[in-house]
């Protein structure tokens, strides 16, 4: 091939690796979390929490994250839903595994007072994607990973 | 007559200024220093020197910090017998003991909430030495605080008729009646958070509580409320 005519090529090339695969979500916490608010079905009475509050509800260092949000129970169910946005990707890994830790906690804690809420938390969807987590507990749990499927991957 | 009326003027605002007790006619107190040590206690912006301990009630006090900067050592299903086993499932210390929590801290007040998962208990002598063990064990890590019971919340009319675990407000009420009484004989303070949460029936609204037991944020804040009150009425003692 004459290179003059390679340049095009690799041009659109680039363009196409750039635009293939998944894209990069473009969501803020507090507006991510209205919107599973809004899709999926709870239970509970839920409220929202602010980044701090987010935070301090899983045990989150405030450092790993530069904002989230959460929308979560009152304490009669184990029933949330929260986005962070993580400092990095490092970051969001360490989210992750927090928020896993926290799963497991509070699978504990209810086994013996409430069973019923369980499932709940072992089904729990949790999906990362670059410097997002979204953390999802609810009985909707395929509606769940809908929801944060679409937030993630637009 | 105009420079004599002058030396008058002088001399009272002289007085005037050499002290506000001589214009007065009255002896004032001079002013303190420092606003808080005044006789009414200062007004308060946080409470950190409070600390909440026991069951599943103190999630939602958590979730919302309802008593702004407690602390919160609770447990979902924690009863008199199994706090000085079971740990937190959040938080820094996921080891210890929810009650040996108070260990090294000096909270000014101390918030007890148990009862709810006792309701069930047959033998009620279980539950009231139980609770005055758990008063004896806070009293000794935290011998200075103020320690309050609080009375089981109410619970719907619907989760009352239901009457599962003998949750309903009859076996509520009976219950309350020995938290109290523990409280008396325990030098404990008792809150009462029943007819603070009631509505005319004697039930929690059917509004308030998603499950009809744990109250919602609204009528948290409502709880916290009464417990902010209660401070304030020790400290004015």
């Amino acid at each position: 091939m004459n290179r003059w005519k390679r340049i095009p090529a690799l041009l659109a090339a680039l363009v196409l690796m750039t635009g293939c695969g998944r894209q990069t979500a473009d969501l803020t916490p507090q507006q991510a979390v209205e919107t599973l608010a809004e899709q999926l079905t709870f239970t509970d009475q839920m409220n929202g929490l602010d980044h701090a509050g987010t935070c301090r509800f899983y045990d989150i260092d405030p450092s790993l994250a530069e904002d989230s949000a959460a929308y979560v129970g009152s304490g009669a169910t184990a029933e949330s839903a929260a986005v962070f946005q993580a400092a990095d990707a490092a970051a969001a890994e360490q989210i992750a595994a927090a928020l896993e830790s926290f799963t497991e906690n509070w699978a504990d804690g209810y086994a013996d007072y409430k069973p019923e809420e369980v499932p709940k938390l072992t089904s729990a969807v949790l999906e990362r994607e670059g410097v997002f987590v979204v953390f999802c507990v609810t009985a909707d749990h395929a509606g769940a990973k809908t929801a944060v499927q679409a937030l993630l991957h637009p | 007559m105009r420079n004599m009326r002058a030396v008058w003027v002088g001399i009272l605002a002289a007085c005037c200024l050499a002290g506000s007790s001589g214009c007065s006619g009255e002896t004032q107190a001079a002013l303190p220093l420092d606003p808080g040590s005044a006789a009414e206690p200062a007004v308060r912006t946080g409470y950190e020197d409070v600390a909440l301990v026991g069951n599943s009630y103190i999630d939602s006090f958590y979730i919302y910090d309802a008593v702004q900067g407690a602390a919160y050592y609770y447990r979902v299903g924690l009863n008199v017998e199994n706090a000085f086993e079971l740990p937190m499932v959040q938080g820094e210390d996921m080891q210890t003991p929810v009650l040996n929590l108070l260990e090294g801290k000096t909270p000014s007040h101390i918030f007890l909430f148990f009862g709810e998962n006792e309701l069930g208990w047959t033998n009620r002598d279980a539950f009231t030495d139980g609770y005055a063990e758990v008063i004896r064990a806070a009293r000794g890590y935290c011998p200075e605080a103020a320690i309050y019971l609080c009375a089981i919340p109410p619970v719907s009319k619907a989760v009352s008729q239901e009457n599962q675990d003998n949750t309903s407000n009859p076996s509520i009420r009976a219950c309350n009646a020995e938290i109290q009484k523990v409280a008396q004989e325990n030098d404990a303070v008792y809150v009462d958070s029943f007819d603070a949460l009631a509505d005319a029936d004697g039930c929690l609204p059917a509004d308030a509580a998603a499950d009809g037991i744990h109250p919602a944020k609204a009528y948290t804040e409502r709880w916290a409320e009464l417990l902010k009150q209660s401070i304030a009425e020790v400290e004015r003692k």
